[in-house]
Parts: C-alpha cells; structure tokens; sequence
C-alpha cells in the first residue's frame, strides 16, 4: 500500500489556489489568491517551495510558458491539480469539516 | 517605455543563493511585480525570502546527511579498530603450522582479508567523497549507501574475529601454552592448564 502524504496548512493552501477553473495559474496568481482569501501575506519564495513539496508528492503537475519581455525574459511556470491533487484536498477538506463540528458547539455556548 | 530595473545585488542574491527550484520562474514573478509598481523594498524582502527559504532547505538536506555520514564513520572506524586489535591476539594465538589449517584461523584470515578490504574502500571513499552530482546538481546519494555497506563488512569481520578469537581461546590456549612452554603469553585456560601439570 502506498504510503499517504499529508499536506502542511500551506501546502493545502497552494493547492487549493491551484485548484481555479481558469487553469492560467502561476506564483504571483496562487500568492495573490491567497493573500485575498486568507488575508495572510506569503513570500513568493515560499509558494515555490511548497508547490516543489506537491510536485514531488505527485499533487500538482508544472508546465513552462514562453518568456516575455515583461518579465525580463523569464518564462512563467503554470501548474495543475492531479487527480491525486484533487483527492487530496478533498479529503483534507472533509476532515477539517469533521474536526471543526465542535467548533460550531462551542461557539454557540459562547453565543 | 523603459523597464524600471530591479536592485542588482538582491537579484544577483536571488539568482546564486536563490532555492534552485523554478529559480527562473520566481525572478520572473518578481521582476512582473516590479514592473506593475512594485516598492524596492518590496524587492528585496521577497529576494531575502527566497534566499533563507533556500538555506533553510540546505541545512535541512545536509543536516540529515552530516550526522549519518558522522555515525557510520564512527562507527566503521571504531569497527576497524576492535577488528585490527583482534586480529593482532589471534595471530599470537597460532604457534605451529597446524594451526594454521584450523577453522577458526581460516575464518580469521578471511574476516581479516575482508577489514582490509573494507579499510581500503573506506579511505578511497573519504578521500573522493562529495565529488559526484547528479544531473539535478544534487549530491548523488551512493557515498552513503557505501558508507553503509563498508560498515556491514566492518561489522561482519570484526564480530568474525570476536568469535574466531573465543573459539580459539577455547582450545588453543592450552596449546599456546603447551607450545610456547611458558615464554609465550598465555591466554584462555591458563590457571586450570597449570594446574594440570602440577
């Protein structure tokens, strides 16, 4: 049996953020995602390492761009969801629904 | 329009100590960002980012790499040492060409032939140790694994030694005894075999 990889808070953030039907996504989109959705500034720096942790775990799959001026000459990476990818975020999400149903309990006592 | 140029010591930072992985595609992402308005400042700490991101990332590569290395060296050097120390008793223990044919000096010379050889391929291995990479520019992971298997040689003959030795000491110590008529050290049954002769 394989072994399972989990996915760190961040990781599944990237991977979440990979997850856009317009499939055009790269670092500054999946770090700009993030930033809007979470409020939580990331480095792009970091978004690389983690997107390197989900392509070597087989849950994304990267493609080059051509370079353009615009970029100083630099090609933009675009990466993409595996079927692995997409399983696992659905799973990490189901557990996180599950974990957190003491969270609505508590906070209705609180209320 | 011009493009507004990015500072150059960051991104020369950024290209030599930069994570290695999509190094293009991040100063490219930088450099967009730049040009959309992007603060200086802005540059620069995404350049430190990726630059701690990468020694983070190193230390953690060859921290793992380093005690390894250290504990198999250690203990293949600590494996060698008892086997050449066992050695060196055993071979006071063969005292006629008889000997010489008993099993237990047959193993011996075979486990010793094996310390050797295992010596040998360990100081090749320290001396052209680091030299390889692969294609990625990463450090090829077989020193390790070699490392590994000249200490399960090391291992392997110098428990041989141990055991050759206590077999030995078991009957050959009234032979030594007897042989070396009392010069000679004398080891194993010596009270008991004197006893006997008295």
């Amino acid at each position: 049996m394989r072994k399972r990889e989990y996915l760190g808070q961040l990781e599944l953030m990237v991977l979440l953020a990979v997850m856009r039907p317009a499939g055009d996504t790269y670092g500054v989109r999946i770090s700009r995602e993030i930033a809007e959705k979470s409020g939580r500034e990331v480095a792009l720096a970091s978004v690389y390492a983690a997107l390197e942790r989900l392509e070597r775990k087989g849950f994304v799959t990267a493609s080059l761009g051509e370079p353009t001026a615009e970029r100083g000459g630099k090609a933009r990476t675009y990466f993409k969801p595996t079927a692995a990818g997409i399983r696992e975020a659905r799973e990490a999400h189901a557990t996180l629904l599950r974990l957190s149903s003491g969270l609505a309990a508590l906070a209705a006592g609180i209320g | 329009m011009s493009a507004r140029r990015p500072p150059e010591l960051a991104r020369w930072l950024l290209q030599h100590l930069g994570p290695g992985y999509r190094n293009e595609s991040l100063e490219g992402d930088l450099f967009e960002q730049y040009q959309l308005g992007a603060s200086r400042s802005w540059y620069w700490q995404q350049a430190m980012a990726a630059v701690m991101v990468a020694g983070a990332r190193r230390v953690r590569e060859l921290l793992a790499r380093i005690v390894a290395t250290t504990l198999l060296r250690a203990l293949t050097e600590a494996g060698l040492l008892l086997g050449a120390l066992v050695l060196a008793q055993q071979d006071r223990q063969i005292c006629s060409p008889r000997d010489m044919v008993n099993p237990s000096s047959v193993l011996t010379l075979v486990a010793a032939i094996a310390l050797l050889m295992s010596w040998g391929f360990y100081v090749s291995l320290a001396v052209g140790r680091g030299s390889r990479r692969d294609r990625l520019g990463r450090r090829a992971q077989t020193p390790l694994k070699r490392m590994l298997a000249v200490f399960a040689i090391t291992a392997l003959s110098a428990g041989t030694l141990t055991w050759a030795r206590t077999q030995a000491g078991a009957h050959c110590g009234v032979l030594a005894c007897a042989c070396a008529g009392g010069g000679a050290s004398v080891v194993g049954p010596q009270p008991a075999a004197q006893a006997g002769t008295r």
